[in-house]
């Protein structure tokens, strides 16, 4: 056992004592590689998430001596009150702290970082003097009533966002704070009753809550059992068409009325998500923003058509012919969202004898039966070649590679297939061609699944997929049946370069393709977007209070709110100056004053900090 | 002659580093009538500048009240604003000069201008000024000379400094001999305060160097500042006297003007005892250089760490401040011997021996006029270094309207410059690889540029007839724009482009959409100036290594023969 293992050993047992549903959390979570440990000068360990350290390279202990003093002046901590330290980093202020005699509470937003603190330094009297929080945001009630010190360093761009609870505290007035506090956001996710996307929402829920956003996951899956029930009633089409909309708006209206209660400022909604029309519409009235993913392919599932123009924000993994499509029903807002891992679920696991057996092969093959995939597969049959999934036909040839009498499979199960098989066939549905689809303009998720568990795949070429993988180095293609047999046989016989491409594969999809990285898209787009939905409850804004006598006294500044009311903004000098911001042509006087207010403010604001 | 309105919302040292162009202004016959729009904050500075002829005052304090804190309101904030812009712009002001570098002073140049007012912020040195705001660091002038530039006005060394009334030298004569200070004593200045905390030495430094100072019996302290500073005169003993707090601007200045030499951080008051004829010994830490914004007198020392981390990106975050300890106040004592009795050997022995964690400047002016600043000891040359000198010329000689700037010869620029760069200096430009570097893309930056000048030269043949041309127009858009998207490249692969770089979508910005065959000519006119620059910088670089070359093998003696 190596000493950071050790280290890490003692820490996790620690708090485990304290901690148990924490210490389980943090035993199993995979870090992306771009969170290194780094040495200062002084020899001490520093945590680095990418291109940023959290403590000093010259003397972290001296830094974090320095911090409490200078929080100590600013802020001292009030007799009665707790002390709440936001950013643990690798701990060093929370030691310099502890010398002190104060006993803080701590809370860190990032569970990897806090993965890596525990791996890098013996911290067993830290973790036993506080109380250490990791991830989901501390709760309102709590933090009003403490002295909140941040350590800024330990807190980037994005994670600043995990802030908004400290908005009360005395270390932060609200003007202070007002801009991280933009960046986080309360979204609930709507999942659907069942299908592809129902993991994607999950997955989405987790990676929101990771970069400290208030998330709530309205599961609809948890009604598939009476839904089903209801549908089974009858095999009439109508009847049962009647069923699905009295369903599916009975679910609709309890999203709505938790929104009316719990007042998000966005709601995600996944693929087949049931929310009907009218509910959008009412959400909409409500001033609370809606987004989708369309995790489909747009020409094979068309009831895109009828919901699109009713969310805010829509989201697709396809372009070019479907944002036309999108733009022609009036569509405003739409992007490409590109499918990803969830690095937590997919991820390299160890797996016993018995799991090796029951999962491994040469081949394997993890998806559903589509007809493409019948044709193919049927080539080959002279590997060890296993077939995982439903919808297989079982009068096929292939039905004797069929696995589980063609069961659905977990993900669990999933993640020991593709870490089990030496080499995984990926290969992008279609119900019309009869082997691979050259125009394909999407990648599914199970190319970026596969490689996040670090397993080999072999993929049929799309051109989309040099977008997102170098093709040799990180994945490997085939665009026939003979290049696919080809390269099985080769990569089989060589085992090095195969791991080392799954290996790159892995780094890549860490790096670029997780869901993190694809919320953390969506949140920025959304905020630049719409930034009076978001900015309209929070303090700190400069609203316009009468636009009726404003424009009277002053009927010069009438188009320009005019112009800002029609973007379906409110009033207040940001939304006023992202309008102005928004159009060409030349300066108009009510422009510059309301744009030499905005520079006066963050002036003056420079000067107060 | 005419009536000019100058906009300043900067801080106070930036009103002071104004001084030369507000009077130049007056007394180059420009205009008639002088005003200001200054932080009102800062606005008494303006009274020692007789020259300006009215101040106007924009209090920062009460548009705070409306914009941030429990009682903001956009509408009233707005309807002061309105109220306070239409009275400035009722002055009809013939002319707006703005200075301000930040957004402030563009808006408040849009609010005070008047029908038919002459507007210069599109093009020349106005235009340059705005764009240079976005990367101060590519800035090679002194501020006071680029803001004489952007007034169109040459370098002048006609300058009087500020002018102080005789009450408030009266004032100064009988508190200095209420503290006994005679004619024969050395009274030295200590400004120990900053308006911000990483740009102040520390005190304990200051009260070192007291200590140093001390022991010569003609030498008197006296600590100047504000109230916030912390008084050190009781640790320095009697021979330390401390006016913090208790002087005006125009006293804090009638003041100076006794001392022999003041030790202050880079802020305010050393525009002020520059501006009063004193010698200063400037310690710049943190985000601040000499380069840019050290008092503008030919008189005194800078002084910086010589740090791999100076200037700071972000001294606010720094942790370390190692900028703090390596500046030793034996360094500054010796400057001060110096400056008092002009010992120079003994000390830049201790300045030597202080190289690794020093380096100091004397200020100088370049070929063109320009205040500059060499070390003192001998160091390696630095490829910045020289391409600072290079970029001067260049604005000068490009921004300027052609009427009002005679050309210079290169060759002669360029010699003189050598000479003076080889005397402070160790080592050769033509040595270093960037030089290379920088002449293959200077070259392919004038081959890009002759591109887009022939492309937009075959839409305006093709402009007239544009609907016949459709395609043709389309194919030659898309090659200016790759041009430009290369053209970017050149200048983040390579960072000593950046400047010219940086003007010329400045410049491309405002060419004026007046339909297709004016936008091609206004485009046209951008790439013709880039290629200009390019050449010119290509050239410079030439000349230089050649100067030099012949600078190692002919005697200095033959230069100055020759008139180099």
């Amino acid at each position: 056992m190596t000493t950071e293992n050790t280290i890490f050993t003692e820490n996790i047992r620690i708090l485990d004592e304290k901690n148990p549903e924490l210490a389980g959390r943090i035993r199993d979570i995979v870090v992306p590689p771009h969170y290194t440990i780094v040495q200062a000068r002084t020899g001490d360990p520093v945590l680095k998430i990418g291109t940023r350290t959290l403590h000093s390279l010259y003397d972290p202990r001296k830094e974090a001596i320095l911090f409490v003093q200078h929080q100590y002046e600013r802020t001292p901590p009030e007799k009665g009150k707790p002390l709440v330290v936001v950013g643990f980093g690798c701990g060093y202020h929370i030691e310099a702290l502890l010398e002190k005699g104060i006993r803080p509470a701590v809370w860190e937003p990032d569970e990897h970082a806090f993965y890596c603190a525990l791996m890098s330094r013996p911290l067993m009297h830290v973790l036993s003097a506080c109380d250490v929080r990791v991830g989901a945001a501390w709760p309102d009630q709590e933090t009003e009533k403490a002295t909140v010190w941040m350590y800024r360093p330990a807190l980037g761009d994005v994670r600043s966002g995990c802030l908004r609870n400290t908005i009360h505290t005395r270390e932060n007035s609200p003007r202070r704070i007002s801009g991280a506090f933009k960046q986080s956001l309360d979204i609930m996710v709507v999942s659907p009753i069942y299908g592809g996307s129902l993991p994607i929402a999950y997955s989405c829920t987790a990676a929101l809550k990771r970069l400290g956003h208030s998330v709530r996951l309205w599961d609809a899956s948890l009604f598939e059992k009476p839904f089903q029930k209801v549908l089974d009633l009858t095999i009439d089409g109508q009847n049962k068409k009647v069923l699905f909309d009295l369903f599916q708006h009975l679910i609709s209206e309890m999203i709505v009325a938790e929104c009316a209660h719990r007042r998000p400022d966005a709601v995600l909604c996944l693929a087949q998500a049931p929310i009907s029309l009218h509910a959008l519409q009412r959400l909409r009235e409500a001033g609370v923003v809606t987004a989708f993913w369309f995790v489909e392919d747009f020409r094979f599932m068309q009831y895109w058509r009828t919901y699109a123009p009713a969310y805010d924000f829509y989201c697709t993994i396809q372009e070019g012919a479907f944002f036309d499509e999108l733009r022609r029903i009036g569509v405003q807002r739409y992007r490409c969202l590109p499918l990803a891992a969830d690095p937590e679920m997919h991820r390299p696991v160890a797996l016993s004898d018995d799991e090796k057996t029951f999962y491994g092969s040469d081949l394997s093959f993890m998806g559903a039966g589509y007809y493409n995939r019948r044709q193919m597969f049927t080539g080959l049959l002279d590997f060890d070649f296993k077939i995982w999934g439903s919808e297989w036909d079982k009068s096929s040839i292939l039905w004797q590679r069929v696995q589980r009498n063609g069961n659905r499979v977990t993900t669990e199960e999933t993640v020991k297939i593709f870490n089990a098989t030496a080499v995984n066939i990926n290969l992008h549905s279609s119900a019309i061609l009869s082997g691979i689809n050259p125009d394909g303009d999407f990648v599914n998720p199970r190319t970026f699944e596969i490689a996040a568990c670090g397993a080999f795949q072999l993929v049929d070429y799309r051109p989309v997929i040099e977008r997102f993988f170098e093709i040799e180095r990180e994945i490997i293609c085939y665009t026939s049946l003979e290049e696919l047999r080809e390269k099985a046989s080769y990569y089989l016989r060589n085992n090095n370069p195969r791991k080392e491409i799954a290996r790159a594969g892995r780094d890549r999809v860490l790096r670029e393709h997780t869901y993190d990285n694809r919320m953390r898209t969506l949140c920025a787009w959304m905020l630049q977007e719409r930034p009076d939905a978001f900015y309209h409850k929070h303090a700190g804004r400069l609203a316009v209070r009468d636009v009726d006598s404003f424009t009277k006294e002053h009927p010069e500044v009438k188009p320009l709110l005019d112009e800002v009311a029609a973007k379906g903004w409110q009033p207040d000098l940001d939304t006023i100056v992202a309008t102005i911001r928004s159009r060409s042509g030349p300066m108009q006087y009510p422009d510059a004053v309301f744009l030499l207010m905005k520079e006066y403010q963050a002036l003056i604001q420079e000067h107060l900090q | 002659m005419s009536s000019v309105l100058v906009i300043q919302l900067a801080r106070m040292g930036d009103i002071v580093q104004a001084g030369p162009m507000l009077y130049a202004l007056k007394h180059q016959g420009r205009a008639r009538h002088v005003a200001v729009l200054v932080n009102k904050k800062f606005s008494s500075v303006c009274s020692l500048m007789p020259w300006i002829d009215d101040v106007h005052t924009l209090d920062f304090n009460e548009i705070g009240h409306y914009l941030l804190g429990d009682n903001a309101d956009i509408e009233q904030a707005y309807a002061y604003l309105k109220r306070f812009y239409d009275r400035l712009s009722a002055h009809r002001f013939d002319r707006i000069v703005n200075i301000t570098p930040h957004y402030t002073g563009i808006f408040s140049a849009f609010l005070a201008h008047c029908p038919g007012m002459r507007t210069t912020e599109d093009h020349g040195w106005p235009l340059y000024f705005r764009a240079v705001t976005r990367s101060w660091n590519t800035l090679p002038f002194h501020m006071a000379d680029l803001y004489m530039r952007i007034a169109g006005l040459q370098p002048t060394q006609q300058y009087p400094g500020l002018i102080v009334d005789d009450d408030e030298r009266h004032w100064a004569q009988s508190f200095l001999t209420c503290h006994a200070c005679t004619e024969d004593d050395l009274i030295v200045g200590f400004h120990t305060g900053a308006s911000a905390k990483e740009k102040q030495w520390p005190l304990d430094c200051f009260i070192r160097l007291g200590r140093l100072l001390l022991r010569d019996p003609r030498i008197k302290i006296i600590l100047c500042g504000t109230d916030s500073s912390q008084d050190i005169s009781s640790v320095l003993g009697r021979r330390c006297v401390s006016v913090l707090g208790r002087t005006t601007i125009r006293q804090l200045a009638a003041l100076l003007m006794h001392t022999t030499v003041l030790v202050s951080n880079d802020t305010g008051p050393v525009h002020i005892a520059a501006g009063c004829g004193v010698k200063i010994i400037t310690i710049h830490m943190g985000k601040e250089t000499c380069f840019t914004t050290a008092p503008y007198t030919t008189e005194g020392f800078s002084v910086q760490p010589k740090l791999s981390c100076h200037p700071c990106e972000h001294p606010e975050q720094c942790a370390e401040m190692r900028c703090k300890d390596s500046i030793h106040p034996d360094v500054i004592a010796s400057l001060v011997r110096l400056c008092c009795n002009g010992n120079g050997a003994e000390s830049l022995n201790d300045l030597r021996a202080h190289g690794d964690s020093v380096v100091v400047y004397e200020p100088y002016r370049d070929p063109i006029g320009c205040l500059d600043f060499h070390p003192v000891t001998r160091m390696p040359l630095t490829f910045e270094a020289v391409c600072r000198c290079f970029m001067r010329y260049i604005w000068t000689e490009t921004l300027q309207p052609q009427a009002s700037s005679p050309h210079r010869d290169m060759k002669a620029y360029v010699g003189t410059l050598a000479s003076a760069i080889s005397d402070r200096y160790s080592d050769s430009l033509g040595s270093t690889a960037d030089v290379r570097k920088l002449e293959q893309t200077l070259h392919r930056i004038s081959a890009l540029s002759d591109e887009g000048t022939a492309a937009c030269s075959e839409i305006i043949s093709h402009a007239r007839h544009a609907a016949r041309h459709y395609r043709e127009l389309k194919r030659l858009a898309a090659a200016c724009e790759r041009v430009d998207h290369a053209i970017a490249a050149s200048g983040t692969t390579t960072p000593p482009v950046q400047p010219l770089v940086h003007q010329y979508f400045a410049e491309k910005e405002t060419c004026k959409e007046n339909g297709i065959a004016a936008l091609a000519a206004d485009n046209m006119q951008c790439y013709r100036r880039l290629a200009e620059r390019s050449r010119m910088l290509q050239e410079l670089c030439r000349e230089y290594t050649v100067c030099e070359q012949r600078q190692r093998h002919i005697p200095h003696e033959f230069n100055q023969a020759v008139g180099l």
